[in-house]
């Protein structure tokens, strides 16, 4: 199933943000979908897919 | 225990815009066999699956919009579409989504979230062995067994298919099999 992760934005560089997963931080691909600190998102395969 | 949400909860609110896809049945050949997940967590009408289901099985015109049913692989379609520099989602970019890039994203998910299942949500690839009325043997990485066959017309042993959960998606042709091999060494 395709499931995607909720995370919430800690930073962003460039096309890259860090996003914590309820304490598990990942930097993941902001590339298609403009994100800011703060924002909460929907993450899969590294990707931002949803900014909520 | 943290949250998880799925595709039927995403909205549209960052005006991100989901390509069109241009070949819905081989989308939903991929789609639908999850889909009974999303049914079992009651986010989609056992009704409407059927539907998707006898539509692909039936070779009729799929009209629903299948991307508010299945929004995180057609979002993820839309960014590889557009990785490839498409304007559509194709059958190029669906079979890369679910032969290629659909491995790597279940197990990006676990890194995460080791709790959730991960070999049933896998595609494999598959040697079909013997034909039944409705179903069909493969033999898959994961072992032999039975996989529905609604999908899939004019299977011979020995032929080539890729597997979603409880199902034959489609014949798939050598070289897919040896991408998908190649991804998963």
């Amino acid at each position: 199933m395709c499931l995607a992760l909720p995370g919430r934005v800690l930073g962003v560089n460039g096309k890259e943000a860090l996003v914590d997963f309820d304490g598990i931080r990942k930097n993941v691909n902001a590339e298609f979908i403009k994100v800011r600190k703060g924002d909460k998102v929907m993450v899969f395969n590294n990707f931002v897919i949803e900014r909520l | 225990m943290r949250k998880v949400l799925d595709s039927r909860k995403l909205g549209n609110f960052d005006g991100f815009r989901v390509l069109p896809i241009k070949d819905r049945e081989l989308f939903l050949r991929y789609a639908v066999p999850c889909g009974e997940v999303l049914v079992k967590r009651g986010e989609v009408g056992e009704d409407l699956l059927k539907q998707l289901n006898n539509s692909v099985k039936n070779r009729e015109e799929i009209n629903y919009p299948v991307e508010d049913v299945f929004k995180v692989a057609s979002r993820m379609c839309t960014i590889i579409a557009k990785k490839m520099g498409k304007n559509e989602i194709d059958a190029e970019v669906i079979r890369r989504y679910f032969l290629i890039e659909h491995e790597s994203a279940i197990r990006w998910r676990q890194q995460i979230r080791p709790e959730l299942k991960l070999e049933e949500c896998l595609v494999h690839p598959g040697r079909v062995l013997k034909l039944g009325d409705e179903n069909v043997l493969v033999k898959t990485p994961l072992g032999e067994r039975m996989f529905r066959n609604d999908f899939a017309q004019n299977l011979r042993p020995k032929d080539w298919v890729s597997v979603h959960y409880d199902y034959v998606a489609e014949k798939i042709s050598e070289n897919h099999v040896n991408r998908m091999k190649r991804t998963r060494l």
